[in-house]
């Protein structure tokens, strides 16, 4: 899966060093942007297999970023994963109703983290 | 042992903490102020979601009560108040200690785990007492008759579990499974002493999204009330869930060998309440619905029964049973033996048993996977379903769900799969509907376990994001270049102090210049040389002066370092104390050098304490005295000429100098002569002598077997000096007044048995020469009157014990030194020139000595020893 190009849009510093490792390790690139304005300026650069997206974070939430990444024409067949706390359902929906193709609960479980990126980017095991 | 993802953490939690609590302070001055509640809000967050990472359940249990806290109150439904606040810090400082204990062993303590269930239980409660706050999840019943343990055998559900849910959840899920999706049932037996793990089983199955209703029933029968133990958790609770398993099993991860998921059919969740009826209007519909029925004629089946739900009485049961018949209808592939068992319980106002059919109504239940990928493969697709429901038709969010759905499959290698969506995604495009795409998504879902081919790994390499088409970003492959370069970094305070060092000396070495302009000039005889030597120097003097000004900036701190500890620390000591407080800061950006900020954070500490201890009265007293209840301390910080000023205002009492009188003699720091020749602006200053503390019990605040004096000795060792005035009934100001920088010492070279020393030029008042027969001697003790004050001389080559050498002067020189908070005379053999110096502490053999403050170069490469009057006088 060389090569396949994962943005990580994440406040909490521990969780971007998280996905680093674990994306890292199984072969993915990852980049990291701290809150929603700095993530789509990223996005925008282009290049993306997926992008890993936190619901709650300062500047601009998740659910702001995915409906913005939805309306650039060049990021709108980018797959998107959102990811909070809430296990609500709620908060799912209204994902999804953003933009979002899936939605995962943190903390996330290092196995299924990397499965799910495999998946959504098409890459094999 | 502590890895790096935890060394991460720990700050980065800490700072959370930090915003946190100033958060909670601004909330709770201002209730409504929306920035800090979502800046606290978003903290605790942050925290919470980190901390899942590692192995700190504790942890995580109490900052997620307090972030379900803190979300009422973001949402207007929990109103803050200062208990709350108390509350909410208490919980914060216990999250603290956790992490200080998390940097040492890596661990929590063996009580963190009850802590954390009290204290969460605490917070939960306040979260309890609001109206509807807690409700998410429609509670049905409460403690009923017992239930058996649960097995996961669905037919071995337990008689009149699901009969107990109500009717209206029950139909909203029968809904949802007539769909497609399946509904799960979720058996929940928890541990009976899971109260004591910090386990709470409600707030656990609550975590499970999609929840349809919730049962809660006893496990045991209930004992009788006198030996009933509540501490033991009696409780089996039951959920019934829209999510698929994943899910739920990652909402119950904590608790999965406490549960089992049952997929329910149906046909299973039929429940019909209401008041019998009769009449010819149900026959003839039973006669005509199972015509149609019969017929396959589904559509004339669906208008009949609206038909006749439109006109008979909602609370009817057989009005009731048409409501389901509606919704087992409005499926893909309806089941037909429950909608015969449907009809005739409409038709004859009685429901019988379905037959089992042959099949369950599509989709199957999902297939028991083993493979996590599967499943969690499912789970994506369906979700992509969801996201499509939702969106309906909309360019823009076609193409994402392409791009995931062609990788999936082609992760999973199921090439053919691949193909008919994407001829669904054509088909989608033309028509403008996603319905093709729902459907063929639904087939795929419904269809054999999602297993690659097993013979043919052979994976296509087309690129997944040919189903997106035009969507796909032209320049894909283009690396980011222009990165966001970092704005500000972090370096080590050794690399800074050692820069600083570096140019201090080249401060130092350039002042050997002017002598060799001098020696230039009167050896060499060459006047164009030395001017040019001074001018070379004028250069590098103004460059050194301009990088030592670049890294005192580098090092500046603004006071709010030390400043924000304190609105946490004033309000916690106030509420101990039972006064009221209002603390204002000024000037928190004015800005010094570190070593100064940190140096301050003590002194200010205990000024301030002292002033909410015996300055600040209690609030009747105050309203006794005239004054408003709630007395004020003002901090306030700025920058004069070359120096900090950080100012202590309250007005509080003042202090009493006769009291201060009476206490130092009680106390034996003076003698009564003493005390009445004393200013009362000089009894305030008694204060700052060792051994003085007013207070008649030392207090557990200002108290701690330190007095006043503490703030005395920091401070004039940082080069600064302190000030008192009080006004009885008024109030106090304590001033403190600050180098900015601590790089820089001026001096002034002074001349004493023969050899040159410094004196720092801070600790000097004045020099003057004094006419022998002026010198008094007083006790065998030299002294001079100076503008009508006695001050005391000594000799600075006997203080040094250096071997006298008499002098012919008819005058003495004297330097007046203010040292120790009294006025000191120091004679000397003559004053020299003034100079800045870079100080450099005694090092090696030297460090033991006492009376140096350190050691300069001087221009011509000669080492100066400065003297540190405090301890040699």
């Amino acid at each position: 899966m060389a090569g396949k190009r994962i943005l990580v849009v994440e406040d909490g510093i521990t969780m971007r060093m998280f996905y680093q490792d674990v994306l890292g390790r199984a072969g993915f690139v990852v980049e990291e942007a701290a809150n929603g304005v700095e993530g789509l300026e990223k996005a925008l650069l282009g290049g993306f297999d997926l992008m890993i997206v936190d619901i709650n974070m300062p500047k601009m939430d998740g659910y702001e970023l995915v409906s913005r990444i939805r309306r650039e024409p060049s990021l709108q067949a980018t797959p998107v994963v959102t990811i909070s706390t809430e296990a609500a359902d709620a908060d799912a929906t209204r994902a999804y109703a953003a933009g979002a193709n899936f939605y995962i609960v943190k903390p996330a479980d290092p196995v299924l983290l990397v499965e799910t990126a495999r998946l959504l980017t098409g890459a094999q095991a | 042992m502590t890895t790096p993802l935890l060394a991460r953490f720990i700050p980065e939690a800490r700072e959370l903490l930090q915003v946190s609590a100033s958060g909670l302070l601004k909330l709770e001055r201002n209730p409504t102020d929306e920035t800090a509640i979502n800046e606290v809000f978003r903290a605790v967050h942050t925290i919470k979601g980190s901390s899942g990472l590692f192995d700190a359940l504790a942890l995580t249990r109490l900052v997620h009560a307090a972030e379900d806290l803190l979300g009422e109150v973001r949402s207007d439904a929990l109103q803050i108040d200062s208990a709350l606040v108390d509350m909410l810090l208490d919980s914060l400082d216990q999250v603290g200690q956790w992490i200080d204990e998390l940097e040492r062993r890596a661990a929590l303590p063996a009580d963190a785990d009850g802590v954390a269930h009290r204290m969460a239980a605490l917070l939960r409660q306040r979260l309890g007492s609001q109206d509807g706050a807690v409700d998410d999840a429609p509670v049905h019943a409460a403690l009923r008759g017992a239930d058996p343990a649960p097995d996961g055998d669905v037919s071995a559900l337990p008689p009149g579990l699901l009969a107990r849910l109500p009717a209206p959840a029950c139909l909203a899920a029968f809904r949802r499974a007539c769909e497609g999706e399946t509904v799960h049932l979720v058996r929940y037996a928890p541990e009976p002493g899971c109260f004591f793990s910090g386990t709470d089983p409600l707030q656990a199955i609550r975590q499970v999204p999609d929840a349809l209703a919730l049962d809660i029933a006893a496990a045991e029968p209930w004992a009788p009330l006198e030996d009933l133990d509540p501490y033991q958790c009696n409780l089996h609770l039951a959920l019934l869930t829209a999510a698929p398993r994943p899910e739920i099993e990652q909402a119950m991860r904590y608790e999965l060998d406490r549960i089992t998921i049952a997929p329910i059919r149906p046909r299973d969740l039929v429940r019909i309440e209401g008041e019998a009826s009769d009449g010819p209007i149900w026959d003839d519909f039973r006669g005509a619905a199972s015509g149609f029925l019969a017929a396959g004629r589904l559509d004339d089946l669906r208008k009949a029964v609206s038909a006749l739900r439109s006109v008979a009485g909602p609370t009817l049961w057989r009005r009731q049973a048409l409501d389901w018949l509606e919704a087992a209808l409005s499926a893909g592939q309806p089941d037909p033996a429950l909608l015969a068992a449907l009809v005739a319980a409409a038709g004859s106002g009685r429901l019988d048993p379905v037959p089992a059919g042959p099949a369950p109504v599509a989709p199957a239940p999902a297939p028991q996977a083993t493979d996590p990928r599967q499943e969690l493969a499912r789970s994506v697709l369906a979700s992509q379903h969801r996201a499509l429901e939702h969106a309906g038709y909309d360019a823009d969010r076609l193409a994402s769900v392409g791009t995931v759905v062609g990788n999936v499959l082609l992760s999973l290698g199921r090439d053919a799969d691949r193909a008919a969506i994407q001829a669904a995604f054509e088909a989608a495009r033309e028509a403008h509907s996603v319905a093709p795409l729902l459907s063929a998504l639904s087939a795929v879902l419904a269809g054999a376990p999602l297993l690659r081919a097993e013979a043919a790994p052979a994976l296509s390499e087309a690129p997944a994001q040919a189903f997106a088409e035009a969507a796909v970003p032209a320049a894909g492959g283009k690396e980011p270049e222009g990165r966001i370069a970092a704005k500000s970094l972090k370096v080590d305070q050794a690399k800074i102090d050692l820069l600083m060092n570096l140019i201090g000396e080249l401060v130092v070495s350039k002042n050997a210049l002017p002598f060799l302009a001098k020696r230039a000039e009167e050896t060499y005889a060459s006047r164009e040389m030395s001017r040019e030597i001074k001018e070379q120097y004028a250069v590098i003097d103004r460059l050194a002066q301009e990088m030592q000004g670049a890294i005192m900036q580098v090092r500046m701190l603004p006071v709010s370092e030390i400043f924000d500890r304190f609105p946490r620390l004033v309000r916690d000591l106030a509420r101990k104390l039972g006064k009221r407080i209002d603390l204002a800061l000024e000037g928190e950006d004015t800005a010094a050098d570190k070593t100064i900020i940190e140096a301050l954070g003590d002194p200010l500490l205990h000024i301030v304490r002292n002033s909410l201890d015996h300055g600040i009265e209690a609030p009747e007293e105050r309203r006794a005295a005239g004054k408003s209840a709630t007395a004020r301390i003002l901090l306030k910080a700025r920058q004069e000429a070359d120096s900090v000023v950080i100012e202590v205002q309250d007005n509080g009492r003042g202090i009493d100098p006769a009291r201060i009188r009476s206490a130092a003699i009680t106390k034996g720091v003076i003698g009564q002569e003493e005390a009445d020749r004393l200013s009362d602006q000089e009894a305030i200053n008694l204060i700052y002598r060792p051994g003085f503390s007013t207070a008649p019990e030392v207090s557990d605040l200002s108290g701690r077997g330190v007095g006043m004096d503490v703030v005395l000795t920091t401070v004039e060792k940082l080069g600064g000096q302190v000030t008192v005035s009080s006004r009885l009934g008024e109030g106090t100001t304590t001033r403190l007044a600050l180098p900015l920088s601590m790089a820089v010492t001026r001096i002034m070279i002074v001349e004493a048995a023969g050899s040159l020393y410094g004196v720092p030029m801070d600790m000097i008042v004045e020099t003057v020469r004094v006419p022998r027969e002026r010198i008094r001697m007083i006790k065998k003790a030299e002294t001079f009157v100076l503008r009508e004050t006695i001050i005391p001389l000594s000799r600075l080559s006997r203080l040094l014990h250096l071997p006298e050498q008499p002098r012919g002067e008819a005058d003495a020189a004297v330097l007046v030194c203010h040292v120790n908070g009294r006025r000191a005379g120091l004679i000397i053999d003559n004053f020299r020139e003034g100079m800045d110096v870079i100080l450099k502490p005694l090092e090696g053999v030297l460090t033991g000595i006492g009376g140096y403050a350190g050691t300069t170069l001087l221009g011509d490469g000669r080492v100066l020893l400065v003297l540190d009057l405090r301890e040699l006088l």
